[in-house]
């Protein structure tokens, strides 16, 4: 029953447990499958209802930043705006423009959107002590509890860029498919050191199971401590996943139009809207679940499941407001730019990481784990030294001087 | 014009500059103390710009102050709008009026208005003017042309200025 | 006495013949002298003073409206004027300052703003600012000088034009002037109407916004207009006018100088007689008669093929219009031919009144008995029909033709008959060749501003169905048409001006 959603770990009254439990054979009861049910359709709505807020937040925030209010006029605090937003999209034409490849066109928003939801399955989200074998053991509750969690959501999460690559090419417009074109070149580019900054994760939980990474950091501890640049990376990236500025090439707007969604309106263009904050929030959770602990707080989770949501749910607004945080201050990198990032730089880096991580565990030295980053940062500072000591000339060269009396243009 | 040409000797991106992270967490501690720095949106319907005399809103037509009508149809207003915004078709009007002429149909499309404000410049009877109001809308194409009524009404009366016919 | 035959102005000699004065040498020879109340027409009264030119030697400036070129017979030199010395030029000024005086402000409601004399004279000479402090007189406006006419005495500046027309061309007598000093007003006579046709002139030759025309009253800016140089087709004088529209509207018509024909003037009647063009029921478009019998609007290429179709079925004559041009009647002749009938022309007789106007109604009845068009006296069959006015074609002769194409200007002259209709320009708004009772030819030209927008040229329309008849007919266009008539014996003697031509060319026969 470990991980499992079981409503005797709710505390709920008998009855409703009764009604919600398994078979007493352990095989799946009628009330069993609704009990399921609901919870699912619970998660897939909290995911939408954060999207929405997230487009909010993000509009406020954004505000903020710049010395303006945002919106502010619907529902209080403008917190409604979503909702007419929604509406605004509800209603308005659903262009389907004459050149697009219908079938394709349609279903690409929808590819886009589901595996950004359903990845949310095997997110803990919170969870509870339990007495395994004498040992108290962090155990997480989650919709599903897959054993190669984190394999699953690199994977379903890959599939999300189809959707847009596919609806790039099926508007059969020049916008449109460089914008897919670049999501998936820059997808394959960032899969790479995402899925190998997670692999020291993996390594020191011995696990690929989320919720025994979190019992293995509430046991030692948080591994942005012990994986610091792990993390990093595995930030970065995700923010190149999530196709976030500054790694917005596939959308845009100052060279593409609107990118991949360019000829896209009405609900198929808020499908991608939503996919974008979907995958944010998936993101978030999979950054505090795999560095951060999920929903543990240095004891502070003890006090009941309800805490548990309410730490992990702090720690994923963080980062949902660190992505608009970083999307209003850094400005988008060049696409050569990001392209040497994930190759030249996070790669490698990614790399030395896994193989001196490995050789730590190898050789049994948990000590090494302190200092591996503190090693590798200090390397990184130092080839970035040597190469700025050996660039003898300081200064660029001066433009040529116009020879006197020409004209020269200011 | 010959511009002098200074060359200026630019530094290459520094040590620190090159690592990058020091800039990103510059850039990202700025704007979060942005976030509680006073705002500066004006809240649009409820507070209001102050209008500057020499503003040029739309243009109105005006009574004089004993409430009569003062264009005259003269239609130098018609002639001199660059983008053609007005259309007037000049009448008799009765005795007892300010004049005998004055417009039966004075339709100035806002549509088409730039408000250059040639208009109240040409008009010799002081009849027309660039009011302030720079609220000018409609919901459809044809609530945009402004019939003569609705432009006096939005005009009043402005008792100052030309007064020809007066002692007629 | 010296025999002198030249005068000097502004250092050029020009020659002059017996009794002609200094303004009319002038203007002869291009000068450009102001003048008010001096008018080629009438009698010269040198009441304005605003003709004023220096003679050199003379210490006071004349006025050359009056001053003969001829010297006095002690003198045996030529006369020496400058027109635009510093004399003159403060003489006219000083002049100008006086007839302001009193003038209102009136220029914004005032019809004649644009072409008035004492706008155009203020811009070149006024001051711009009135040195007398005294309150304008306050005089009569809006007073009904007739039902055509609105005279209003605060603008009239007393130059005696319009007493003098009245007195010199008609003959009647109906105006004069009355009161003294600054109340002095233009009057008219006790029974309150003119009896002349010609009263309207009087609105052309004053020369500021005193009279107006009430029926161009505040209808529109001159500037908004487009006018052309045309001929008035109100009877076969065929006087020179100019025609005056605006957004598809005639707005009126204006008698334009032929010494030959109209001098200056036209009659009432004519210059009114415009308003037919304007009626409500204009046809704009071309329309076919669908098998329910129902009218459809089409264009102008399936209607010339329905037209032929029609009129390969029907065969028979063509009956036109007695105002048609020459070219049109030519053609019309062409198509009978075709047809296998004859074309004849239809046109009203009135009433001659022994100045202008003569009893022939059909503008172009000469030529087309010089075409050798028979006049159609009664209801006979025609296969087509062309009619441009009522007054020429009446309902009996419309009815009796039993026609299927008809050109008209009006939907209620097509008769039930027809199958296919054109829409037909008035006479302001058709190029074409006339010639009038005297058989003289004159140019009328198209005004771009009157009548429904592209409208196709009716010499056009019929070319174009003589080419759908596979009669051997080939395309002319204007000057190819032109030519074909000048090539006609009855032409011979006459030459025809070219297509292009402006109306001022007019040659007589
Ligand atoms: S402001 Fe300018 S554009 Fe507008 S109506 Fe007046 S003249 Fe025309
Ligand atoms: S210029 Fe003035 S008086 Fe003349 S039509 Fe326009 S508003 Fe009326
Ligand atoms: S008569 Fe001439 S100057 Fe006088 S008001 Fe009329 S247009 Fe103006
Ligand atoms: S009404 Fe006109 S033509 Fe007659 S006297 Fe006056 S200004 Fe002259
Ligand atoms: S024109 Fe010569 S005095 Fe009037």
């Amino acid at each position: 029953m470990m991980g499992v959603l079981g409503t005797a770990q709710l505390g709920m009254a008998p009855i409703v447990a009764h009604i919600f439990s398994k078979n007493d054979d352990g095989s799946a009861s009628f009330g069993w499958v609704i009990g399921r049910i609901l919870v699912v359709l619970l998660m897939v709505h909290v995911i939408l209802i954060l999207g929405a807020l997230m487009v909010w937040a993000e509009r406020r925030v954004s505000a903020w930043m710049q010395d303006r209010i945002g919106p502010n006029r619907v529902g209080p605090q403008g917190l409604l705006q979503p909702l007419a937003d929604l509406g605004k999209f509800m209603f308005k034409e659903d262009v389907i423009p004459g050149h697009v490849n219908k079938v394709m066109y349609t279903i690409a928003p929808l590819i886009a959107t589901i595996p950004a939801l359903i990845t949310f399955a095997v997110v803990p989200f919170t969870g509870s002590y339990e007495t395994v074998g004498g040992e108290s053991v962090a155990v997480s509750w989650q919709i599903a509890d897959l054993n190669i969690g984190v394999l699953y959501i690199l994977a379903i999460a890959g599939i999300g860029v189809y959707g847009i690559a596919l609806g790039g090419w099926a508007s059969n417009s020049k916008y449109s498919l460089l914008g897919g074109v670049r999501a998936s070149a820059q997808m394959i580019s960032y899969e790479l050191s995402l899925g190998l900054a997670v692999v020291p994760v993996v390594l020191m939980a011995g696990s690929l199971n989320l919720g025994e990474i979190i019992a293995y950091q509430a046991e030692n501890t948080w591994l942005i401590f012990t994986q610091p640049l792990a993390f990093f990376i595995f930030l970065t990236a995700s923010y190149a996943e999530t196709n976030r500025l500054p790694f917005d090439m596939p959308e845009s707007e100052t060279e593409l139009v609107a990118g991949y969604h360019t000829e896209f309106s009405s609900m198929k263009f808020a499908l991608f809207f939503l996919a974008e904050y979907a995958n944010m929030t998936v993101a978030a959770a999979l950054v505090t679940t795999l560095y951060l602990g999920g929903w543990t707080f240095f004891g502070l989770e003890t006090l009941g499941w309800g805490m548990g949501v309410l730490i992990f749910s702090l720690k994923v607004i963080f980062f949902l407001f660190a992505f608009i945080w970083v999307r209003w201050t850094i400005p988008r990198f060049r696409y050569d730019q990001l392209m040497n990032l994930g190759w030249v730089v996070f790669l490698p880096l990614t790399l030395i990481n896994v193989v001196l991580t490995a050789g730590a565990i190898a050789l049994d030295q948990t000590w090494m784990f302190f200092l591996l980053p503190v090693l590798l940062i200090a390397a990184a500072c130092v080839a970035t030294w040597i190469g700025w000591k050996r660039d003898e000339d300081k200064f660029q060269p001066l433009p040529t001087a116009p020879a006197a009396g020409e004209e020269g243009h200011a | 014009m010959t511009v002098t040409v200074k060359p200026v000797r630019r530094r290459k991106a520094s040590f620190l500059d090159r690592l990058y992270l020091p800039a990103i967490a510059k850039g990202l501690s700025i704007t979060f103390m942005r976030m509680f720095k006073p705002k500066v949106t004006m809240q649009f319907p409820e507070e209001r710009w102050t209008v500057r005399d020499e503003y040029r809103g739309m243009p109105v037509l005006v009574s004089d102050d004993e409430g009569r009508p003062k264009c005259v149809a003269c239609s130098l207003c018609e002639f001199v709008c660059p983008p053609k915004a007005i259309f007037i078709v000049p009448d008799e009007l009765e005795a007892g009026n300010n004049v005998e002429r004055g417009p039966a149909v004075f339709d100035l499309n806002m549509l088409r208005c730039i408000y250059c404000g040639l208009c109240e410049e040409a008009c010799p009877e002081e009849a027309i003017f660039m009011s302030k109001n720079y609220l000018v809308w409609g919901a459809e194409r044809e609530d945009m042309i402004f019939h003569k009524d609705k432009l006096y009404e939005l005009g009043g009366v402005r008792e100052e200025g030309v007064k020809k016919w007066k002692d007629k | 006495m010296a025999d002198v035959k030249t005068v000097f102005i502004n250092g050029v000699e020009y020659p002059f013949d017996a009794g002609q004065t200094v303004i009319q040498v002038a203007h002869e020879n291009g000068l450009d002298v102001p003048h008010y109340c001096y008018h080629p027409g009438l009698s010269i009264a040198g009441n304005c003073r605003i003709c004023m030119v220096e003679v050199e030697g003379d210490a006071k400036p004349q006025v050359s409206c009056k001053l003969e070129c001829a010297p006095p017979p002690w003198v045996s030199e030529p006369l020496r004027i400058q027109t635009e010395s510093e004399l003159a030029k403060s003489a006219r000024a000083g002049t100008m300052e006086m007839l302001l005086v009193n003038h209102p402000l009136d220029c914004p409601i005032c019809d004649q703003a644009g072409e008035c004399h004492l706008q155009d004279y203020s811009y070149q000479l006024g001051q711009g600012q009135a040195s007398s402090s005294t309150a304008k007189t306050k005089l009569p406006k809006n007073v009904a000088f007739g039902e055509k006419i609105v005279y209003d005495a605060e603008r009239c500046i007393k130059c005696t034009l319009c007493v003098r027309f009245c007195e010199e061309v008609t003959e009647t007598n109906e105006l004069n002037l009355g009161g003294r000093g600054d109340e002095e007003i233009v009057i008219m006579s006790s029974k309150g109407e003119f009896e002349t046709d010609y009263s309207m002139n009087i609105i052309d030759i004053c020369p500021v916004g005193a009279l107006t025309s009430r029926d161009f009253r505040f209808k529109s800016r001159l500037w908004f207009m487009d006018f052309a140089d045309s001929v008035c087709t109100g009877c076969a004088r065929g006087c020179n006018v100019i025609t005056g529209g605006r957004n598809g509207s005639m707005m009126r018509m204006e008698p334009r100088h032929n010494a030959d024909v109209n001098q200056w003037w036209m009659c009432d009647q004519g210059r009114l007689d415009y308003r037919y063009v304007n009626t409500p029921t204009r046809i704009a478009t071309p329309r076919i008669k669908t098998a329910d019998g129902v009218w459809a609007a089409a264009t102008v290429d399936d209607a010339i093929l329905a037209a032929a179709a029609a009129l390969k079925a029907a065969g028979g004559n063509v009956l036109v219009d007695g105002g048609c041009t020459l070219e049109e009647m030519h053609l019309a002749q062409q198509l009978a031919a075709a047809l296998g009938g004859k074309a004849t022309y239809a046109a009203a007789t009135g009433e001659a009144d022994g100045f202008l106007r003569v009893a022939e109604q059909g503008a172009n009845a000469a030529g087309a008995e010089l075409l050798g068009l028979a006049r159609a006296t009664k209801a006979g069959a025609a296969a087509v029909l062309v009619v441009e006015r009522d007054a020429n074609v009446p309902q009996a002769l419309r009815d009796g033709a039993d026609a299927v194409v008809v050109f008209a200007t009006d939907a209620d002259h097509v008769p039930a008959s027809a199958q296919v209709v054109f829409p037909f320009g008035s006479s302001a708004e058709r190029d074409g060749l006339f010639v009038n009772t005297d058989g003289r030819v004159q140019v009328a030209q198209r005004n771009p501003g009157i009548g429904p927008d592209n409208l196709t040229p009716p010499y056009e329309l019929l070319e174009e169905i003589l080419g759908e008849l596979d009669a051997g007919y080939d395309w002319h266009g204007r000057d190819g048409i032109v030519a074909a008539i000048q090539a006609q014996p009855a032409f011979a003697k006459i030459s025809l001006p070219a297509a292009q031509a402006t109306a001022e060319v007019g040659a007589t026969s």
